[in-house]
């Protein structure tokens, strides 16, 4: 899987989860529940060869209306469980909404066929390289020059369409050091599959370093990378970036 | 069906429509008076679909009928409308 | 041309066309899986190159638009056409012709989208769900795609005239004492799955036709960067989630009728199925289709209330499983080959199902959407739940569509490896809940490909599964023990013999033989006609002689209509227009009620596109008042002039209720001159508009321009189309036709000339007074 096993959940990640996990077994315990039922009577009322056995007496109300009673109180309960998960998402609005009371970061993502483009505070555009700083809250505003994309860093459960004419916005807050994928996950075009970036998180004081260095804006290297070069570590007008290669 | 009625729907939409002429006239572009000229419209449909078309003479399950479609533009255009942030 | 082909062209039999769908369906399905073998193929492994990334992406495109729309809706609609009439005592469909035009509309349309591939550029790639900008003739150049989409709205077309046609034919043609509550279960859910179609194609048809307009003629719906994106996703997912209930509902209505029979019981909680289906699963399907769209952008608000009733959609099918599920306690089971199926179903729809509701939070669908997570989903109910129903009846009517029985051994080993097959292909995806659907390829680092090359794996021994399937076929045709009458032992009326006449008869349709008593060869002659035209609209951007073919389809629809006319001046097809006096359509005739029928779905048609224009005004920041533009005076001159053709038409339809002929014709030309007079008036306004005007406005100019021209011309175009039935009926009135007993036509003609005066007046304020 892209997600890497982290010391510490980003926040993200960990609302996505614990979210997941409500669904992943409600929904395993009902699928269980109602197949096993299924399949038990599937085999147990089999037609044996050679038995016959008499036909079973069905009261008037078994056929057309049957049981209703008896299934609206099944559906009392799966109705419940439903309404619980629901629950659990509304109160999960925190992973699309950014956190009040804090000052974020304000990054702007530019997506076009087939790189991601970030525009730092300061104005500087890097092509593919998104750097930020450990624990601090990051809120990008995600937009596109050509088609829709689709804005994606998988390891912290977060993404968010790039559209063209408005600004998307997203929210995380990265808790470990090291490098993540970015991909775009809305097809874009033959170039769609190449269309990656990385994350890379800095302690503050490397990422105070590195920023304070960004220069001002000068020619991206190579232009439009229509054929895929995005997905290299850019070696682009931002210096000290020091994390390694994508993951 | 009576001549009457033909003639009354005619003069029904006649009207509306000059109506909605001046009405613009006095006001173009107010967001209420293109609601109200909305408003005017409509009339002059659901007037013309009843009387003319005889839609009113038909049974209920086909009143039915022609309502679903007309319900579901309008769910159609409200949630087009509202897609967007109001502090966008 | 020989006997046997010319009665297969030109039949008109319901149960000769319900053939023709189930041979068609398949074919287009062994197309589709082809496209899936070689996509599973390049996936198979990290960095593969089997197939280069341009046709990559057509593949993956025309896999999706072909199963779902031309395999697997047309397979639930043969079963519709062959079985409904027998189910409910009817000879045969409402509209004999019409239905024969549905298939030939499908099926040509089906070739155009196939023949996409062979021309320069290739086919679309845009993916199944055509998103824009990608899908514009800026990011996706060539004939090609844009002949696909005339492709689909043929079968836009066709899907919705079969709706009009079966829907008339269940509420109108049931036989006396066949009341509702009589009706099996399969027709019933034909009726609902029609339901769902009825509004959703529309809502296609007007996004695709605004599509054509922006990548033929230059409009700029989608392409302009005031929320054109999501004018499309709006549209097309309005239709896209209804369709899946289309393609799911069939299937249900089969497993509603194998369970009982091979229970030895009756379906449990039958009224309550219709019930929850009818009542909630109907209307609600048209009210969760935003669930597609949760990241794009759109408001916290509707992603919460587009959420909240998703998981409201879900407690029917819950009631629906239920029922089914209850009918195997006190049951005595035979696992014969349909149950086997039915039952397979109904457990990939279980996990297909559970799936779904993942995705109705739109919190998780933030992880979800875009990766094959949904691919996963969305294969487990479409062919999981749906095929594996539908093959389920195709087993269960064998002997009814043939006569003979299927190999029985044949049959198990299909089911089998299918089934076990089915879950190694799909199951891994879902652990794919971080892979990007519609990827060329993938890197090695991401350790997908081990699930990818089982996914793969599967494939190739799922779609070789099938294989066994066509063998049975075959073989059951020509080798098959001949069968009982009624070899499950089932209580509804298809499988009694010889009740009503030629259309009862356990004889099945010989193969190879169509039996229909009336042909026309209108319908295919008006397919092709519709077809040439299409191509010749798709190349006409990029070769010259594209306006030769375009023009060709016209001579080619003008001959076919006159030819029309005159079979009907000659009374061949004549249809007799009583009033059937079933609840709820007491009082109306047949004919008429298809009109209303057909004018539902033309309001939504009109709806959608105004609700487009609409929209875009609002998202524009800046758009021009109409003043600057538009003659008001001419406006409020082509009011009148259309309203009072509406009042010599109604005035037309009153002489002959009192059988008064010459007034008759009178007042069609007076109306036709009326109508003249408008189209006349708008010529004058666009020569304006095009020659006079500095600077010219046209549709190229922008939004407004875009808005105008379009919304202007269908309606014209509608006009025009009233004034060609109007010749139509002067034409008849010469031959005879007409008196004060029968004047439906002229009636019906009234119906639709008044609809087209009521559009006029919502456009009339909408573009010449805001």
């Amino acid at each position: 899987m892209l997600t890497s096993p982290l010391d510490v959940q980003p926040p993200t990640d960990t609302i996505w989860y614990g979210l997941f996990h409500y669904y992943l077994f409600l929904g395993f315990a009902a699928g269980t529940i109602v197949l096993t039922f299924m399949v038990y009577h599937a085999v147990r009322n089999r037609e044996k060869k050679g038995e016959t056995r008499p036909a079973p007496k069905f009261e008037k109300r078994e056929g057309e209306w049957g049981n209703w009673k008896g299934t609206m109180m099944i559906l009392l309960v799966t109705g419940s469980v439903l309404a619980f998960v629901e629950f659990q998402t509304f109160a999960s609005t925190g992973l699309v909404v950014p956190p009040r009371g804090v000052d974020p970061i304000h990054i702007e993502v530019i997506g076009r066929q087939w790189d991601w483009i970030f525009v730092y505070p300061n104005g500087v555009q890097v092509i593919g390289n998104l750097t930020v700083p450990e624990g601090e809250d990051v809120l990008l505003n995600v937009t596109s020059l050509d088609v829709v994309h689709s804005f994606d860093i998988p390891t912290l459960s977060v993404a968010k369409d790039a559209v063209p004419g408005h600004f998307n916005a997203l929210w995380f807050n990265a808790t470990e050091l090291g490098s993540y994928l970015i991909i775009c996950k809305e097809f874009c075009g033959i170039g769609h599959y190449l269309m990656t970036g990385t994350l890379t998180v800095l302690t503050p004081s490397a990422y105070n370093q590195w920023y304070s260095s960004l220069q001002a804006p000068n020619n991206s290297g190579g232009g439009g990378n229509d054929t895929g070069t995005a997905g290299e570590v850019s070696s682009s007008n931002s210096s000290a970036t020091s994390s390694a290669g994508s993951e | 069906m009576k001549k009457t009625t033909i003639v009354g729907v005619w003069f029904v939409v006649v009207l509306s429509a000059l109506a909605e002429t001046i009405l613009y006239y006095l006001s173009p572009d107010a967001s209420v008076t293109e609601g109200v000229i909305g408003v005017i419209a409509a009339g002059a449909a659901t007037t013309t679909v009843a009387f003319s078309m005889g839609l009113k003479d038909e049974e209920g399950a086909v009143h039915y009928m022609v309502l679903v479609p007309v319900l579901l533009v309008a769910v159609l255009i409200i949630t087009m409308l509202f897609a967007y942030p109001v502090n966008f | 041309m020989s006997g046997w082909l010319r009665g297969w062209l030109t039949t008109t039999n319901h149960k000769d066309i319900g053939i023709l769908y189930f041979v068609g369906s398949l074919f287009f399905g062994v197309v589709g899986a082809v496209l899936a073998i070689l996509m599973r193929v390049q996936l198979f492994s990290p960095n593969n190159n089997f197939l280069s990334p341009a046709a990559y992406d057509q593949a993956l495109t025309l896999h999706g638009l072909i199963m779902i729309l031309w395999f697997l809706s047309p397979l639930g609609l043969a079963f519709g056409n062959y079985f409904v009439p027998l189910q409910i005592g009817a000879k045969d469909m409402a509209f004999p012709r019409l239905n024969a035009l549905s298939f030939w509309i499908y099926l040509v349309g089906g070739f155009l989208a196939i023949l996409g591939f062979f021309l320069p550029g290739g086919n679309a790639s845009s993916g199944w769900t055509v998103y824009e900008p990608l899908s514009g003739s800026q990011y996706l150049t060539g004939p090609g795609p844009t002949l696909a989409f005339a492709g689909l709205i043929m079968l836009g077309v066709s899907i919705t005239v079969s709706s009009v046609n079966i829907l008339v034919t269940v509420g109108y043609m049931r036989a006396p004492g066949i009341t509702w509550r009589k009706v099996p279960m399969l027709s019933w859910f034909i009726v609902f799955m029609l339901l769902q179609a009825l509004f959703a194609f529309p809502s296609l048809l007007a996004a695709l036709l605004l599509l054509e307009s922006d990548r033929v003629l230059g409009t700029f719906f989608f392409a302009s960067s005031s929320g054109g994106y999501i004018l499309w996703d709006d549209l097309f997912w309005f239709f896209g989630h209804p369709e899946v209930y289309v393609v799911l509902l069939p299937a249900f209505g089969m497993i509603a009728e194998i369970l009982p029979v091979f229970s030895n019981r009756p379906l449990s909680e039958r009224n309550l199925i219709l019930l929850a289906t009818g009542a909630l699963v109907v209307p609600l399907s048209y009210l969760v289709w935003e669930h597609h769209m949760f990241i794009t952008g759109i408001d916290l608000t509707e992603d919460e209330a587009f959420s909240l009733s998703t998981l409201l959609i879900s407690i029917p099918f819950d009631i629906i499983i239920l029922s089914f599920l209850k009918t195997l306690t006190k049951a005595t089971i035979r696992l014969s080959i349909p149950m086997l199926f039915a039952l397979g179903s109904i457990v990939l729809f279980i996990i297909g199902g559970i799936s779904g509701v993942f995705l109705s939070s739109f919190v998780l669908d933030v992880v979800f959407r875009g990766t094959y997570f949904v691919v996963a989903h969305l294969h487990y109910v479409m062919v999981g739940a749906a095929i594996f129903g539908l093959f389920g009846g195709l087993y269960y009517y064998l002997p009814k569509l043939t006569g003979r029985m299927y190999h029985e051994g044949l049959a198990k080993l299909h089911f089998a490896v299918s089934f076990i097959s089915f879950n190694i292909l799909y199951f891994p995806m879902f652990f794919l809940y971080e892979m990007p659907r519609r990827i060329y390829t993938y890197q090695a680092f991401s350790d997908w490909g081990l699930l990818n090359s089982i996914a793969t794996v599967g494939a190739f021994i799922f779609a070789g599964a099938q294989i066994l399937l066509v063998i049975n076929l075959v073989y059951t045709v020509w080798w098959g023990r001949i069968s009982l009458t009624n070899p499950w032992g089932a209580t509804t009326l298809e499988w009694v013999p010889n009740i009503m006449g030629a259309s009862q008869s356990h004889e099945p349709t010989h193969i190879g033989e169509a039996h229909s008593e009336l042909q026309s060869s209108r319908p295919v002659e008006l397919s092709v006609a519709i077809g040439v035209g299409f191509l010749g609209v798709a190349l006409l951007t990029y070769y010259a002689w594209g306006w030769l073919l375009l023009g060709l389809g016209f001579v080619l629809l003008g001959y076919t209509a006159v030819g029309w006319a005159r079979d009907d001046a000659n009374g061949v097809f004549h249809i007799a227009d009583e009033v059937s006096e079933t609840w709820p359509f007491n009082r109306i005739t047949k004919v008429r009620l298809g009109m209303w029928v057909f004018i539902a779905t033309e309001v939504f048609i009109f709806g959608a596109i105004l609700s487009t224009d609409i929209f875009i005004r609002v998202s524009t920041s800046s758009w021009p008042s109409s003043v600057g533009i538009q003659d008001i005076p001419l406006g409020l001159w082509e009011t009148v002039v259309l309203v009072t053709s509406g009042v010599t038409a109604l005035l037309a339809l009153e002489s002959i209720k009192s059988g008064d002929r010459r007034g008759l014709v009178r007042w069609l030309l007076a109306t036709m001159a009326l109508g003249a007079v408008f189209i006349a008036i708008n010529a004058y306004e666009w020569y304006n508009f095009f020659f006079v005007r500095v600077p010219s406005f046209t549709w190229a100019t922008g939004l407004p321009g875009s808005t105008y021209f379009f919304s202007v011309g269908l309606h014209s175009g509608h006009v025009l189309a009233g004034m060609a039935i109007i010749s139509y009926l002067l034409y008849r009135v010469k031959r005879g036709a007409y008196s004060k007993e029968s004047y439906s036509g002229v009636q019906n003609f009234v119906l639709f000339w008044l609809f087209v005066d009521v559009v006029w007046l919502f456009i009339f304020p909408l573009f010449y007074l805001a």
